[in-house]
């Protein structure tokens, strides 16, 4: 009894103790804000918009959208030297058509541009203010443009959805319809680009991005992504309607569009800024390739192979700027670099670390060896070094060019577009000091691939051109049909909704 | 007649006197050296008459002979005889074995017998530690008791030691024990700041370096669920319980000890000397005095005082400690300089209704690091590139001023370059020290309510600050964009790097318990506990850096300002973390035989998502005495059982929110990945166990199995999943199971007990194994570096292996040419190319632990030595990988005699793979004592109670095939998130010393 009463006593204690609530463990964030709507804060949308352009830099990068769209082409190989640039096989993969769904800058390319997105959608749900409402739209436009053309499918949520919610899926060619309204329901309310600073959302960009697409649309809306592609001759005639309405012009040097104050060329549709000792990445531009002895000294990786550089002219200034700027303080031409290599000042020759001359040779194999480990293939340099800071140049980084989009315009006339090619392939050829290419579909290919190179167009255009999968000299094989999208990271498959690309 | 007269006078006062012996009843308190002491047993010698004190210490025998001798005893305690001679009164105090471990263990929340308890517990008391200057504690459990296994993460004085009681129950980080000192459950995170330094990561320090190895009193081990539960949320990976020393003696004592130690490089990577280099075909550059250990190492150094007072009366006690240890470092430039204090009091009033308890012990803590970076690339940290630095350059160049080669006026030298940097330079060039001091403060508050019923109020305050200064002269020149800057005005480039982080603490605890206990009949004993606790975790800091300074400025770090203005940069941080608990344990001892212990505990943390604050943590221990202190053959014989569930919370704090942060120029980026629906991960464990002793108490020992099922993995899944979404890992319940299974045997033998010459021999085994099952992800983790491994790992969580399974390249050898074969998906022979990566079998985490030690005394002679070792698992050697392959070799840099002599072609590339996956078997002789205790009138003279003078190695000789420093080694190799294990890369060699020390009592 008198035990009963205890236990009693001591549940009672108990129920006491449990029911009596010190503290209800809400969390606060102490050195940051909360940015959910229903979590008691509000979002600062001008500054999530700022991340969002600064997610542009990403591009930037020797890796992830840049290696995607390049090291898998004709354009770009990054070679593994002896000791440097095995990182898991990762660089080989890309350029052999042997990627996996665990392949580390494919997964990094999905997490930038849809964290991107996030940070659109955070500014579009959010703002009270049109003009930032508009720019978030573009760059969301932009973004998932990228997704489609790399994954195919691409996850989206809705307005108002929670985050603990699995993302749902469009497939490719629901994105692209999106993709299209989007862009087609801004153009004609976004600003005129700002002269001298081409870095912010702006109608000449959103029409640049709808002919993109519209030329693409018959690649994106079909079944087999591999091809063969239908083209829908009246998507083709408004990418001329769009190249047509964009008030850019062509800059009379071709190498003003790369230089450290490119962000004043009237050529750029839509740049990445940078600013001098603030910025991306874009030094990797020149230290990816260079060797270390050479100034600026590089990480002595990437190259491009013969026959990509045999489709240029040796003299074609594209690849060839040979300026007192390079010389003087660089030694060498800005563009390809082959053959011997030399100090600031273009005297001296330099060496390799093992003593040999250091001689860049066009026999180039995958995994290099011999007294070449070090000087195998061609090496490339498309932005011209900023003296005043090669870690954190003032160029900014070129995401669309005006002479891409009369490329475009040249094509899509081609396909059966309805419109004028006029003046354009001489247009181009002008300021290269070589003879104006071809209008047919042949023609305007090559000449796109020796304007545009190492620009991040390159996968895209061979797709289209249904070049991309063919053997070719460091992959002397016809890939499997699969290879023509990115596999979904291995990681994102955490959301149920979301299944692996075919063949992966 | 008259004779027979007084025989029958004798014969009546005989049988009087027998008559009113049987009658006469002796009552009586027994004691122990910290007082009452409830369960001793109190006999009638030669008869079968016995009793047992009550919890206050009392008994009551009837029937006792005037001239009987009464035989107190107490498992664990010296049994003491006392003749009767008629008083009716007896109050004795037994005094410690020393020779039988003692039976009282600390858990959490009380006390227990050993001989009571019913979950798996060990105590390891101050005297059976290893006579070593550990700077920390967590080091004297290291190979002593079964299922503890005791990893340092390298040789660094006070590098962090990774601690796992049976087995990696999580696959994140988190997978250390709750420690609680004196009641006050520690902070899991790291004392000082880790983290990114100047060059790389560096490595976090050890949480435990703060306490005082002299001043604690008992470290017990609580492994099973029946007996963690009771610290719901996080008891999954078990807990340590230390217990720091009180003022037990009435006398006033004062010790002194001091010990100085002398310590060297244990093993090496034997790269080859300059003439070995030059004989096998390396790029000569004419000198031939480099040596890399002469120029990175030196012979390491610890002194050590330790000042301790104590002093008790019946209602108080005191004890005031006072420690100072200085380590130098076996790398250059490296040290830890500790400074403790500690003060205990307890005052009871009131007749000892009212006892209060204080406690405060402080610790300052300098430790002076250099560049030993754990994810160094190409141009490697100070044991990199010691040991890739060709040993036929000269170290200085020919300049009469004798600088550096290449020194800043030779910026590209012929001998180096911003690539290639000279170790010595960058020694030089390096400095590094963090100023930690650690509080931790608490006062206990006892009243006793009725004599059943007690009610204990526990306050306790932890803080700690630490300030990390890190500076790289602009002398040296590394390439990197963070080792250069631009002075925006003049376009002139500077060097030089400077970072300050400061970090600080500040921790309560508040805990209420009510107790009870009563004794129903000897049949039916019972008591019980039922609590509230609250918890608040604060933690900021700031960190500033600076770029670009003055070629001539050598205090870059204290004259921060220095450098340009557009390249200095804060940040600061603050988070907290408060937690809630509810809980409750009882204890039934059923006909003496029976032991039942059941525990709930309901827990709430602020870091869990809004819908799952709370979760409950309940457990069942069993305890059947089958056999309890018999003579003969088996002593006693006791079963266990146990049954709960435990969590962890180790993961971020502000994972359930959708969090921002402002970065510079008010750019506002999300750097966390709400999860609402977060809840506890937990562990189920189960575990039988038997402890006995036999053969006249001499074998002692115990045996477990085990079983603990963790599930509701909290994971941090990578972004990929929530895209679009924040850029950052949210934090989930996974699906899954990590399940581990282990048997645990311990014992110990007194080979022979007399008062000259005692001899013990104890050991213990552990062997364990662990599974995920249902597990659907492949999560990659073991990130390497180092030349051409950006992007590279090693290991993988999956499905149906154990976790950080090895996943590489299976390596089979060099083909005609020189290039390494490899195996493809079919597991033909093929070549890097076609090469696939594949689980290979192997496990980092060992499959058995072993550790034994001896010890011998006669007379006044003691000698102790103790071994461990862990077996079954393999080591990565990221070292090799890195940086031994021909190819290094041939451009110029150092490596062993075999690999510039391997068959391997120039151009081979150092892909990771099987090649440099090795054995990690090992048994080590951790420590070898000798001591001896002087006695005798010259130390009565000098007012001396007792003196010791002892000599003792470490790590005298370690058995193993590893190549690498030292096979135990677990450099943190983590990548998202995802802890790894057995990675050695670059780390701090372990070193073998001797030390000499003195231990006085006065």
């Amino acid at each position: 009894m008198k035990r009963n009463l205890l236990i009693k006593s001591i549940l009672f204690a108990s129920t006491l103790l449990l029911s009596v609530s010190c503290t209800d463990l809400k969390e606060e964030s102490l050195d940051g804000v909360i940015i959910e709507t229903d979590g008691g804060g509000t979002v600062n949308t001008s500054a999530i918009l700022q991340s969002a352009y600064n997610g542009l830099r990403e591009f930037q990068a020797q890796g992830q959208m840049f290696a995607m769209d390049e090291m898998s082409t004709d354009a770009l190989v990054g070679p593994t030297r002896g000791g440097d640039w095995d990182d898991g096989g990762a660089w080989r993969q890309l350029h052999t058509h042997t990627w996996a769904p665990d392949h580390g800058e494919v997964r990094g390319a999905w997490n930038s541009l849809l964290s991107n997105v996030y940070n659109c959608n955070l500014v579009i749900e959010n703002s009270s203010n049109a003009s930032e409402i508009l720019q978030a739209r573009f760059l969301r436009a932009f973004y998932y443009y990228n997704v489609v053309d790399l994954f195919g499918q691409a996850p989206y949520r809705e307005a108002g959805s929670e985050l603990e919610a699995d993302p749902l899926i469009w497939t490719r060619s629901e994105a692209t319809a999106y993709v299209i309204s989007e862009l087609e329901a801004i153009v004609g309310t976004l600003p005129a680009r700002v002269a001298g600073d081409p870095s912010i959302a702006n109608s000449d960009a959103a029409h640049f991005l709808l002919a993109k697409i519209y030329l693409n649309k018959g690649v994106f809306d079909s079944a087999a992504p591999e091809g063969p592609y239908t083209f829908d001759n009246a998507d083709l005639t408004k990418v001329v309607t769009h190249v047509d309405a964009m008030s850019n012009s062509l800059s009379t040097n071709y190498w003003d569009n790369f230089s450290p104050s490119n962000s004043s060329s009237d050529e750029l549709v839509f740049s990445s800024k940078n600013v001098a000792g603030n910025g991306g990445n874009i030094q990797s531009r020149w230290r990816m390739s260079s060797h270390y002895n050479q100034t600026p000294g590089g990480w002595n990786g990437f190259a491009t192979v013969a026959e990509y550089y045999n489709k240029f002219n040796a003299a074609d200034s594209r690849i060839n700027n040979t300026s007192p700027y390079m010389i003087n303080n660089f030694g060498n031409p800005a563009g390809f670099q082959i053959g011997q290599q030399y100090a600031p000042g273009g005297v001296t020759p330099l060496q390799d670390r093992n003593g040999n001359a250091l001689s860049f040779t066009s026999a180039l194999t995958i995994i290099t060896n011999g007294v070449t480990l070090e000087t195998a293939g061609i090496r490339g340099m498309k932005y011209m070094p900023d003296t005043a800071n090669l870690d954190a140049p003032n160029n900014d980084y070129v995401l669309m060019r005006y002479s891409d989009a009369l490329l475009m315009k040249a094509e899509a006339i081609t396909r059966g577009g309805t419109g004028a090619i006029g003046t354009i392939m001489a247009d181009i050829a002008a300021r290269t000091g070589q003879p104006a290419a071809p209008a047919t579909l042949d023609g305007i290919y090559a000449e796109r691939g020796r304007e545009l190179w190492w620009e991040g167009y390159r996968r895209n255009d061979m797709i289209r051109f249904g070049t991309f999968l063919n053997q070719r000299g460091l992959k002397p094989y016809v890939s499997a049909a699969k290879y023509a999208l990115y596999p979904i990271p291995a990681d994102a498959l955490f959301n149920a909704n979301l299944s692996q690309n075919p063949g992966y | 007649m008259k004779n027979s007269l007084l025989k029958g006078l004798l014969v009546f006062l005989t049988m009087f006197f027998t008559g009113f012996a049987y009658s006469q009843t002796v009552t009586g308190v027994v004691s122990d050296s910290s007082g009452p002491l409830a369960g001793a047993s109190v006999t009638v010698k030669g008869t079968s008459n016995s009793q047992q004190t009550d919890l206050e210490g009392k008994f009551t025998i009837k029937n006792v002979a005037a001239d009987a001798v009464l035989v107190f005893s107490y498992i664990g305690l010296k049994t003491e005889e006392v003749k009767v001679a008629g008083k009716s009164t007896i109050n004795t105090t037994l005094n410690e074995d020393q020779e039988v471990l003692k039976e009282v263990m600390v858990i959490g929340y009380g006390s227990v017998k050993k001989k009571d308890a019913t979950g798996a517990i060990d105590q390891l008391n101050s005297k059976s530690m290893d006579n070593i200057s550990a700077t920390s504690p967590a080091e004297l459990l290291r190979g002593k008791v079964a299922g503890v296994q005791v990893t340092s993460s390298s040789g660094e004085p006070g590098a962090a030691a990774s601690i796992r009681i049976r087995g990696n129950s999580s696959i994140r980080s988190g997978n250390g024990p709750l420690i609680v000192v004196d009641g006050v459950p520690l902070d899991g995170g790291n004392v000082s700041s880790g983290g990114d330094d100047l060059l790389g990561r560096s490595s976090s320090r050890n949480p435990l370096n703060f306490v005082n190895q002299n001043d604690i009193e008992s470290m017990t081990i609580l492994k099973d669920a029946s007996s963690t539960a009771i610290y719901g949320s996080r008891g999954a990976n078990g807990v340590i319980v230390i217990t720091t020393k009180k003022g037990k003696s009435k006398e006033p004592q004062l010790t002194y000890s001091t010990s100085t130690q002398f310590s060297k490089i244990g093993g090496d990577f034997n790269v080859m000397g300059a003439q070995e280099f030059v004989d096998n075909g390396g790029v000569d550059n004419g000198s031939r005095v480099y040596n890399w250990k002469d120029a990175v190492l030196q012979n390491g150094l610890t002194t050590s005082h330790d000042l301790s007072y104590s002093k008790s009366t019946d209602n108080s006690s005191t004890r005031v400690s006072f420690g100072a240890n200085n380590t130098e470092g076996i790398v250059k430039n490296t040290g830890l300089d500790k400074y403790t204090a500690s003060l205990y009091n307890s005052n009871d009033f009131f007749d000892g209704k009212l006892k209060i308890e204080a406690r405060l012990t402080y610790a300052g803590l300098k430790d002076r690091a250099t560049l030993v970076t754990n994810n160094a690339g190409f141009i490697g940290n100070v044991i990199g590139t010691a040991l890739y630095w060709n040993p036929t350059n000269p170290i200085y160049d020919a300049s009469p001023d004798g600088y550096y080669n290449p020194g800043y006026n030779s910026p590209v030298g012929a001998y180096g370059s911003d690539t290639y940097l000279n170790p010595v330079q960058l020694l030089d060039a390096y400095k590094d020290y963090t100023n930690t001091s650690k509080l931790l403060g608490s006062i206990n508050t006892t009243v006793k309510l009725t004599s059943n019923l007690k009610y204990q109020f526990l306050f306790g305050v932890e803080t700690s600050n630490s300030a990390r200064k890190s500076q790289l002269l602009p002398t040296i020149q590394v390439q990197g964009a963070i080792f250069q800057a631009t002075d925006p005005v003049t376009l002139e480039v500077k060097r030089g790097n400077a970072a300050i982080l400061n970090e600080s603490k500040f921790n309560k605890t508040f805990e209420h318990t009510l107790s009870y206990n009563k004794n129903f009949s000897e049949n039916v004993i019972f008591d019980a506990l039922v609590g509230y606790s609250y918890y608040v975790y604060n933690a900021d800091g700031n960190t500033a850096r600076g770029r670009g300074y003055d070629i001539e400025q050598v205090n870059l770090v204290d004259n921060i300002e220095g450098g340009l203005q557009n390249e200095y940069r804060t940040t600061s941080f603050r988070n907290r973390v408060e937690l809630q608990s509810y809980y409750g344990r009882t204890n039934f001892t059923l006909y003496k035989k029976l032991l039942i212990t059941a525990t709930l505990r309901a827990d709430g943390a602020t870091k869990l998502g809004a819908n799952n604050k709370y979760d409950y943590f309940p457990s069942v221990g069993l305890g059947y005495k089958v056999v309890e202190n018999k003579e003969g053959i088996l002593n006693s014989f006791k079963l266990r059982g146990s049954y709960g569930i435990t969590g962890n919370q180790e993961f971020s704090p502000n994972s359930g929110l959708n969090k921002a942060q402002y970065s510079l120029n008010g750019n506002l980026a999300t750097d966390t990945n709400r999860n609402l629906n977060l809840k506890w991960e937990t562990t189920k464990s189960s575990g039988v166990g038997a402890d006995f002793t036999l053969l006249k108490n001499k074998l002692s020992g115990s045996l477990d199995y085990f079983m603990r099922d963790t599930k509701n993995l909290i994971s941090p899944v990578p972004p990929a999943g929530s895209q679009p979404g924040p850029p950052s890992p949210r934090f989930v319940n996974l699906p899954g199971n990590l399940i581990n299974k282990g048997f645990e045997v311990s014992l110990n033998y007194k080979v022979i007990d007399t008062d000259n010459l005692t001899w013990d021999i104890s050991g213990n085994a552990s062997f364990l194994t662990n599974k995920m099952t249902k597990f659907a992800p492949f999560v990659l983790t073991g990130e390497l570096n180092g030349q051409g491994l950006s992007n590279a790992s090693a290991q993988v969580i999956t499905n149906n292996q154990p976790i950080y399974s090895y996943y590489m390249y299976e390596w089979r050898g060099f083909d005609a040419s020189g290039n390494s074969i490899y195996a493809d998906a079919a597991g033909n022979d093929t070549d890097l190319g076609f090469a696939a990566k594949k689980l290979v079998g192997k496990q980092p985490l060992p499959k058995m632990n072993l550790g034994f030690s001896t010890n011998i005394a006669y007379k006044n002679f003691d000698a102790s030595a103790s071994f461990y070792g862990a077996f079954g698992h393999y080591l990565y050697n990221n070292t090799a990988n890195a940086y031994f392959f021909k190819g290094a070799f041939l451009g110029g840099r150092n490596v062993p005699a075999s690999v510039a002599t391997s068959a391997q072609a120039q151009g081979d590339p150092n892909s990771p793979s099987t090649k440099y996956l090795e054995k990690g078997d090992f048994l080590r002789m951790g420590n070898l004592s000798f001591g001896y205790t002087f006695k005798g009138s010259f130390l009565d003279k000098a007012k001396i109670k007792s003196a010791r003078l002892f000599v003792n190695g470490q790590n005298l000789f370690v058995i193993t095939k590893y190549s690498g420093f030292d096979p135990e080694v677990d450099t943190d190799k983590s990548l998202n998130g995802v802890p790894s294990a057995g990675i050695d890369y670059l780390s701090y060699p372990r070193s073998k010393s001797y030390s000499v020390g003195l231990n006085l009592t006065f």
